[in-house]
């Protein structure tokens, strides 16, 4: 057995780290006593800030770290007051639901209420702090039409009519009781959103029981593929609860890499997943594995090699990932159409932006040089 | 006298469990509760129908006390729990 990390070694910033990975095979030892007063806020901020108060408040009830009985009752309190949430958003999940089953449409339950019924032993161990709906691009605007009809309104107006349905990453609509709902068409914006087969990410569901409702979710392959492109293109420094479910649902699900890898090929990301895998493995400090000796000896082809730079590098935006999109896109025609939809903006979206046409394609012009200089 | 019927928790009920006990959100509910000490036993305990009597017997006897002591102890959480739909009766 490992020894316990000695105290006067310890920094929170290394602490969250085995924090997230609490209860995996190969996760790295706690503190075995309390940190002082100090530490502790700044490992019980990290914990808030990557919604991890669970997997805290459960390393200290299973003795894994040390902790004051001050500590223990924060944590404790932390992992009631996120719990609560998750329920009130379970509650928010299944009155949408229920509206997109009246009005046909076909949808899918992405991530948090997904991930924690499905691929952790108990719900309680995943935070999380809204919900993310799929559905067919068929179907994106009757879905946001349906939510305005029970009182949502969007958060940011699109590019152009037409462009989310066509392009885009989906919609961000805050309901009525103020719950955030993010209404998907695909995982991302930018290249890595263009590719995926969409038609394939909605065929058989796995079935999440919440209540006694029973709703569609991915599949478990798509589910770890989504997870991948959460924790390696979602955020420039990964969160954390991110890579713990990369790594949740390789070492506790019996996960195919041959299927998967198949999949993430046919849909150009395969890249994305070495690099959620490296990034958990290394920011967890889990002990080797296949998944990660695989991930290590990865190298991504010219395309995805470009198409990571818009979302990991320093330049890395929306307008970036945006324009890195081009190359996404398949045909001449098509490409026309993107580029057009991406400068002529309706003037709605331009005045919350840019201000400006000319601003716009300034904004443009840096965001394809950042893009071709880091080629 | 009919028989007592069968009391359960709502299979519409939302719910977490950690240190701090049970939280559950009902669906007639406006915000979550938070059950602890012997409501959280109580709340395992309704897992399946069961009737009070019953109900009251298994906890006085997994607790060691007196069914009276669990009877005065569970009456008002049990009460409360069928006000907001978080039990129920089985026939519901």
């Amino acid at each position: 057995m490992t020894p316990a990390a000695r105290l006067e070694t310890v920094r929170p910033e290394d602490v969250i780290g085995a924090v997230a990975a609490h209860g995996l095979p190969g996760a790295p030892p706690l503190p075995a006593e309390a940190l002082p007063d100090g530490a502790w806020r700044t490992l019980f901020d990290l914990a808030t800030r990557d919604r991890l108060t669970p997997l805290l408040a459960r390393a200290v009830a299973d003795g894994a770290i040390g902790a004051t009985a001050r500590q223990e009752a924060q944590a404790t309190a932390a992992h009631e007051q996120a719990m609560r949430l998750c329920l009130l958003l379970e509650r928010s999940l299944l009155a949408t639901s229920a509206g997109f089953e009246e009005s046909g449409i076909m949808y899918r339950v992405l991530k948090g209420p997904a991930v924690a019924h499905l691929d952790y032993p108990d719900p309680a161990l995943r935070a999380f702090g809204d919900i993310d709906v799929l559905v067919a691009s068929s179907a994106y605007d009757d879905a946001l039409a349906q939510l305005r009809a029970v009182g949502a309104e969007r958060r940011f107006s699109e590019v152009r009519p037409g462009f989310d349905r066509r392009w885009g990453k989906g919609a961000c609509v805050v309901a009525a009781d103020g719950t955030q709902i993010d209404v998907h068409r695909t995982f991302v914006a930018g290249p890595f959103g263009l590719t995926i087969d969409l038609d394939e990410l909605l065929l058989m569901p796995e079935w999440v029981e919440i209540g006694d409702e029973l709703l569609p979710a991915l599949d478990r392959e798509s589910r770890f593929i989504h997870a991948c492109f959460h924790a390696a293109l979602g955020d420039r420094v990964p969160r954390l609860v991110a890579l713990r479910d990369v790594a949740q649902i390789i070492l506790t699900h019996d996960l195919d890499r041959d299927v998967v890898m198949a999949r993430a090929r046919r849909w150009r990301a395969d890249a994305v997943i070495a690099r959620a895998v490296r990034l958990a493995w290394a920011r967890l400090r889990l002990a080797e594995h296949e998944w990660s000796r695989w991930a290590s000896a990865h190298t991504a082809d010219r395309f995805q090699t470009r198409a990571l730079r818009a979302y990991t590098s320093e330049s890395r935006s929306y307008a970036t990932q945006a324009v890195a999109g081009l190359s996404a896109v398949r045909t001449v025609p098509e490409k026309v159409a993107y580029m057009h939809a991406l400068l002529a903006a309706d003037p709605g979206h331009l005045a919350t932006r840019d201000r400006s046409y000319g601003r716009r394609i300034r904004r443009a012009a840096r965001a394809f040089g950042a893009n071709r200089s880091e080629s | 006298m009919p028989a007592p019927v069968p009391l359960y928790r709502a299979p519409s009920t939302l719910w977490r469990e950690g240190r701090f006990g049970v939280v559950l959100l009902a669906p007639g509910g406006s915000e979550p509760r938070t059950l602890t000490g012997t409501g959280r036993d109580l709340w395992h305990a309704l897992a399946r129908p069961v009737s009070r009597p019953d109900l009251v017997a298994g906890l006085a006897e997994a607790f060691g006390v007196n069914p009276e002591r669990v009877e005065a102890d569970i009456s008002p959480v049990l009460a409360e729990l069928q006000r907001i739909g978080a039990v129920v009766p089985e026939e519901a």
